[in-house]
């Protein structure tokens, strides 16, 4: 009894970094549509023609369109869910291949649950458009789990057949699971192929290139491969965040560091190769491993990446973490195999190795650990501008966005999907009807440290106006800042809105540059905003107020910054 | 154990101390800021001959310095009295404080080489550290190094078989050494007496008592002149207090006041040496991690009190346990102490890890006992199994994370090192540009300024203040740099003043420039200095772009971590039309042109300044002339 709930504890405790991560996400998704989640405004018009090799992606977007309004949020689950599955089929994975000592499997599973639900790779946590580009990475998971199963051979291979087709029609990455899914029934036995291996390989190798020819055919796929240099970055992104090194200087070099020593663990010793026991043990690490190499050197056509500075991004750590993940248990095998070796002829070297797994379990933990807290980072970053994202959109037929870049897509474009979606409800909030304030309504006013109107500089025809904003309770950024006019006390009027510049910087300690004089950057500097009204955009009347209002795009609230500023009215225009 | 094993294992278990080295000697400058220009007064006693041992031993706050002040006047006469000497002396009191922790390891795990090596290796990663900047590259730090020192120097001689004679004789010099350099050593006294009075392999109960009353005459003897003489009044220029005055912190009846400020203070120095990494805010951090780093300790106490019976693990914790008593003791009077000077965040400044450090050695250390010792215990297989695995586990994690702060601490030298040559530049010039950022030499104008100049006068202010504007003081580097790299990016011109903003990076030194000047031409073609525009930088952070792709951000580039606005009287200029800009190097005493000038112009219209791609200048522009009159090294 004691056993069976100490089991059920570590089981719980190894799958912990999944909650977290379900946590995380739910508290950072946002349901904003950036960059490829326009597209789907064509597939609710029905202007678009089903890409077959996108097809999956679209048959998930029409389903959530036509099922539940397009919430984006419900895609963001779906990724984790992939990722669930993916970590669930490690898991059998390690307890295929490391046995079932209760440290060693959950203490792995929890290594490898901390690298997979690393939200390092917030971007495709957090963003629709991506969830499913974590489609190859289970498929190949799950696939790696059939083919050690004890169910016939056929039915083993139209399983994996089909988990690897969707795969295929979900993302151009899952091309690289075709090679390296054929070599999976070869190695293990060894000698000549069976008849039902040769089967097996030529049925595969026919739905492979009829994947490929899709693919091609679609023209989804960039040319060429990687350089090196860019090769190794996207091998090295995840662990290059942690330090104070620029990543792109760090990343190739921890990318080199971590293929060494998964080639080194996988290889080595040599000999241990020749044992069948080894091989089936030791394969779907070398295959999981294998793919995220395949995916660094083929990065252009498979990740449609451009260069080093594109391996970087949030997006494409997967790639990095699954080597990571396959290292790990190489590693504990390699380990095992040296202590072996030892134990006979240096028995206290043998007896230092038996902690050394524990010991290289601390380094990770640290890494891995310090590489969730970047990903929170990146993920509360990623909500800040998704957010003022929102806030642009909800007055975007009044005012021109500042920065329409956290659209991910030009304007115009912008403009039109908006305009669809609004108009089949899958667009929330709906935007602001004439010049009042739309879905938002007014709050407490800002404490004067958390927001400031510094500049009011009245021209013959305009009105600047500079300051700054961050909002205290959720502890980000101000979502925009919304000046409104009102006359005497009618209703306020929407008459600019300025979107925030933020100078990005981790928080640098003042008392670590005492005797240096440094210039910290408080909230004055990175949550800045700067706006312009038209004289011209400000009501008639002898008793005009314009306030200035922090927006919160979250709870839909507006939080006044600083005091109503009175307008007066002279011959030359209008000044406070 | 064989002798070469032995050797490689020392070596290695000492390497962080020679990578720490190399790092320290990379950024270290000889710059005099805050406190070390107090060596100003010092020095010209010194050469007066006016100097005597009252004012060697007279309260620097509430600290008595005369020993790190006798190290200064004994650089001063048997050297030349270089700052670097004594950052020399203060990494090799270090040294010497880690082969005491060595020792002291040895007896503590007999006959296991694992145990000693490694956590010598763990103690020297912590003791060596950069995150400990401003310990190993600010010379006053001598004062901050020698009561840790005199701590382990008591610890290994009281864990000796030496003679009770030997031994008290030792203590005492380890705690006057100790309590003449900083009011941390006081607590040495009390830290000799209480484990004198616990350990159980001390001395017979008649030559224990012996040594306790002694120690208690010696105690008094001089913790009475050190609380009373000259009515413990500072007399330090650089202090948070006026001169005569005691230090507030010293004033008990404040303290139920200020006690949760007090705490918060303590729990900073206490958390400091784990509470950076790159995304959290050190001061969000740190409370965890004292409570931590406390709460392992309480936990390592009330294990040791289980198991008092055994007098040998007794004996074998108790330095250790002294050890972590020392550094939280001390940091709580720190607390208390500096909780009535400054913001509790001030906890955090890396100089104090210096001391909390050693709680997070002694943690390891008992860790390391007690874990052994349960081992030893257990008739429990699981804690068999899982004890050595856990622990395997937490020294991984600690290296990692160590190997972490000592990134962050190599970029803090690298800030340390840039702000000091910044100083040396305003330094330079303390007496033509009055500096606007003056707390990058001391607290208020006047005051750094007389003690620069105290120091130039006597001769130990390298290199000496400049005595005119000539930029020829300087080597002109010929070629402009980058303009992507130094940038005049706007000027302005108002009634009196020319304003120009812009930023300057010299790649050659791999750090922002240490200043910017601004010259004109004289009437002999002598290029002559009519600004020194400073730096108002913000400290390096790497910010990946790649982030923050649809983010709509501003990301930092050179203009936040090189940036600088400065202007220029017109009435300097004396007419001249044509303003060059310079960035200073002023580790090589060489300015680099920017590949633009500001040009002025007058006519009906008014007056007027653009920018203009600068012809080429550089050293030619000194040649023809003769060297300047000052004696400066340039």
């Amino acid at each position: 009894m004691i056993r069976t709930v100490a089991r059920i504890a570590a089981a719980l405790l190894a799958f912990a970094p999944a909650a977290a991560c379900a946590l995380l996400i739910a508290r950072h998704a946002v349901d904003v549509p950036v960059a490829g989640d326009w597209a789907r405004a064509d597939v609710l018009a029905g202007n678009a023609a089903l890409a077959p090799t996108s097809a999956v992606p679209q048959l998930v977007a029409k389903i959530n369109l036509n099922a539940f309004g397009n919430d984006l949020r419900l895609e963001m689950a779906l990724a984790w869910a992939l990722l669930l599955a993916t970590a669930l089929c490690v898991h059998g994975l390690l307890r295929a291949t490391l046995g079932t000592r209760p440290a060693r499997l959950y203490g792995s599973t929890f290594l490898a649950n901390l690298l997979l639900f690393s939200p390092l790779q917030w971007e495709n946590l957090l963003w629709a458009d991506q969830a499913l580009s974590l489609v190859p990475g289970a498929a190949l998971c799950a696939s790696l789990l059939l083919l050690r199963s004890g169910s016939p051979g056929a039915l083993r291979f139209a399983a994996c057949a089909i988990i690897t087709s969707v795969a295929s029609l979900s993302a151009p990455s899952a091309l690289a699971l075709w090679p390296v899914l054929l070599i999976a029934p070869v190695v293990p036995r060894g000698g000549a192929p069976s008849r039902g291996t040769r089967a097996f390989i030529a049925g595969w190798t026919l739905l492979a290139l009829a994947a490929l020819g899709l693919h091609v055919l679609g023209g989804g796929l960039g040319g060429g491969t990687a350089t090196p240099r860019s090769a190794a970055t996207l091998l090295g992104a995840a662990f290059s965040r942690t330090t104070l090194i620029q990543p792109r200087l760090l990343a190739p070099w921890a990318g080199a560091a971590l293929a060494l020593l998964f080639a080194l663990c996988a290889a080595w010793p040599a000999a241990a190769w020749r044992s069948a026991a080894t091989r089936e043990r030791r394969l779907p690490w070398v295959l999981l491993g294998g793919y995220a190499l395949l995916l660094a050197v083929a990065s252009p056509t498979l990740l449609g990446t451009t260069g080093p500075d594109d391996a970087l991004l949030p997006r494409h750590s997967g790639a990095s973490l699954a080597l990571c993940v396959a290292t790990i248990p190489l590693a504990i095998l390699a380990l095992d195999e040296l202590r072996d070796r030892l134990a006979a002829r240096r028995p206290r070297c043998a007896d230092v190795l038996e902690w050394a797994p524990a010991f290289g379990a601390g380094i990770l933990l640290v890494a891995a650990g310090l590489g969730w807290l970047v990903g929170t980072a990146g993920m509360a970053e990623w909500k800040s501008a998704r957010l003022q994202a929102r806030t642009a959109l909800v007055f975007l037929d009044r005012f021109e966005p500042q920065h329409s870049e956290r659209f991910g897509a030009p304007l115009a474009e912008v403009r039109r999907a908006a305009d669809t979606l609004e108009r089949f409800g899958a667009l929330r909030p709906r935007g602001a009807s004439g010049d009042g304030l739309g879905p938002y309504r007014v709050g407490t006013p800002l404490a004067a440290e958390w927001g400031r109107i510094k500049r009011a500089t009245p021209t013959s025809s305009h009105l600047a106006l500079a300051g700054y904003a961050w909002l205290p309770g959720p502890n980000r950024r101000s979502d925009g800042v919304l000046i409104t006019a009102r006359v005497g006390d009618g209703p306020r009027r929407a008459v600019a809105l300025a979107e925030l510049q933020a100078l990005v910087l981790p928080p640098i300690g003042e008392h670590d540059y005492i005797y240096n004089d440094a210039r910290i950057p408080g909230i004055d500097e990175r949550a800045t905003w700067a706006a312009s009204l038209p004289a011209a955009s400000l009501p008639a009347g002898p008793h005009v107020v314009l306030e200035v209002f922090a927006v919160d795009s979250e709870a839909f609230v507006l939080h006044r910054i600083g005091e109503p500023i009175p307008v007066h009215a002279t011959p030359g225009g209008e000044t406070p | 154990m064989r002798w070469p094993t032995r050797a490689l294992l020392l070596l290695l278990a000492f390497s962080p101390a020679v990578l720490s080295a190399g790092i320290a000697a990379r950024y270290a400058v000889e710059v005099p800021i805050w406190d070390d220009l107090e060596r100003a007064t010092l020095l010209q006693r010194w050469n007066d001959g006016t100097l005597d041992w009252h004012y060697v031993y007279s309260p620097h706050i509430e600290h008595r310095m005369g020993v790190p002040r006798l190290i200064t006047l004994a650089s001063a006469s048997l050297g030349d009295g270089s700052l670097l000497t004594e950052q020399v002396i203060i990494f090799g009191i270090v040294v010497l404080t880690a082969l005491l922790v060595h020792g002291l390891l040895l007896r503590t795990f007999p006959a296991r080489p694992g145990a000693v090596y490694g956590l010598t290796f763990l103690a020297n990663v912590l003791l060596f550290s950069p995150l400990q900047w401003e310990t190993f590259l600010f010379s006053i730090q001598t004062t901050f190094v020698i009561p840790p020192f005199g701590l382990c120097l008591v610890l290994l001689t009281l864990r000796s078989r030496r003679g009770p004679a030997l031994k008290f004789a030792l203590c005492f010099l380890a705690a006057v050494l100790a309590s003449n350099s900083f009011s941390h050593g006081v607590v040495l006294w009390g830290v000799v007496f209480a484990i004198v009075a616990l350990q159980r392999s001390f001395a017979p109960a008649r030559v224990r008592s012996a040594f306790l009353a002694a120690w208690l005459v010696a105690s008094a003897a001089v913790l009475v002149p050190h609380f009373t003489v000259d009515g413990y009044a500072n007399t330090s220029n650089f202090s948070y207090v006026e001169i005569g005055e005691r230090a507030p912190g010293l004033q008990l009846r404040s303290l139920p006041s200020r006690l949760p400020k007090a705490a918060a203070f303590a729990s900073a120095v206490l958390g400091s040496p784990l509470a950076r990494t790159t995304v959290l805010d050190p001061r969000d951090v740190v409370p965890w991690t004292a409570t931590a780093l406390l709460g392992l300790f309480g936990a390592a106490i009330f294990g040791v009190l289980r198991r008092w019976r055994d007098r040998e693990l007794w004996d074998r914790c108790l330095p250790w346990l002294a050890m972590g008593g020392y550094a939280a003791v001390t940091c709580i009077a720190v607390g208390i102490g500096r909780s009535a000077l400054n913001k509790w965040s001030y906890g955090l400044v890396p100089h104090y890890i210096t001391v909390s450090t050693y709680l997070v050695l002694a943690d390891a250390v008992l860790t390391g006992v007690l874990a052994g010792d349960l081992l030893r215990h257990t008739a429990w297989p699981f804690l068999r199994a899982a004890l050595p695995r856990a622990l395997a586990v937490a020294a991984g994690g600690l290296l990692t994370f160590q190997a972490l702060q000592w990134g962050i601490g190599v970029a803090g030298m690298h800030e340390w090192k840039s702000a000091r040559l910044q100083s040396r530049t305003d330094m330079l010039y303390l007496n033509q540009f009055p500096p606007k950022f003056v707390r990058r030499v001391g607290g208020d104008l006047e005051e750094a300024s007389t003690m620069v100049n105290r120091l130039n006068d006597v001769g130990y202010l390298v290199p000496p203040m400049l005595k005119d504007t000539s930029l020829c003081h300087f080597a002109l580097a010929d070629a402009p740099l980058d303009p992507a790299e130094a940038r005049l990016a706007s000027v302005r011109l108002t009634q009196s003043e020319v304003l120009v903003s812009g930023w300057a990076w010299i790649s050659a030194a791999g750090r922002r420039a240490d200043g910017v000047l601004l010259s004109v031409r004289d009437a002999d073609g002598r290029p002559r200095v009519v600004a020194l525009v400073e730096l108002n930088e913000v400290p390096y952070t790497a910010v990946p772009e790649s982030d923050y792709r649809f983010g709509g951000v501003h990301l930092p580039g050179l203009e936040t971590f090189a940036g600088f606005r400065g202007k220029v009287p017109l009435a300097r200029l004396n007419g001249a039309s044509e303003i060059r800009a310079w960035a200073v190097d002023s580790e090589r005493m060489r300015v680099h042109p920017f590949a633009q000038q500001v040009v002025l112009h007058a006519n009906e219209a008014g007056r007027s300044a653009e920018l203009r791609p600068a012809p080429a200048i550089g050293g030619a522009a000194c040649r023809d002339t003769h060297p300047p009159s000052s004696d400066d090294d340039a």
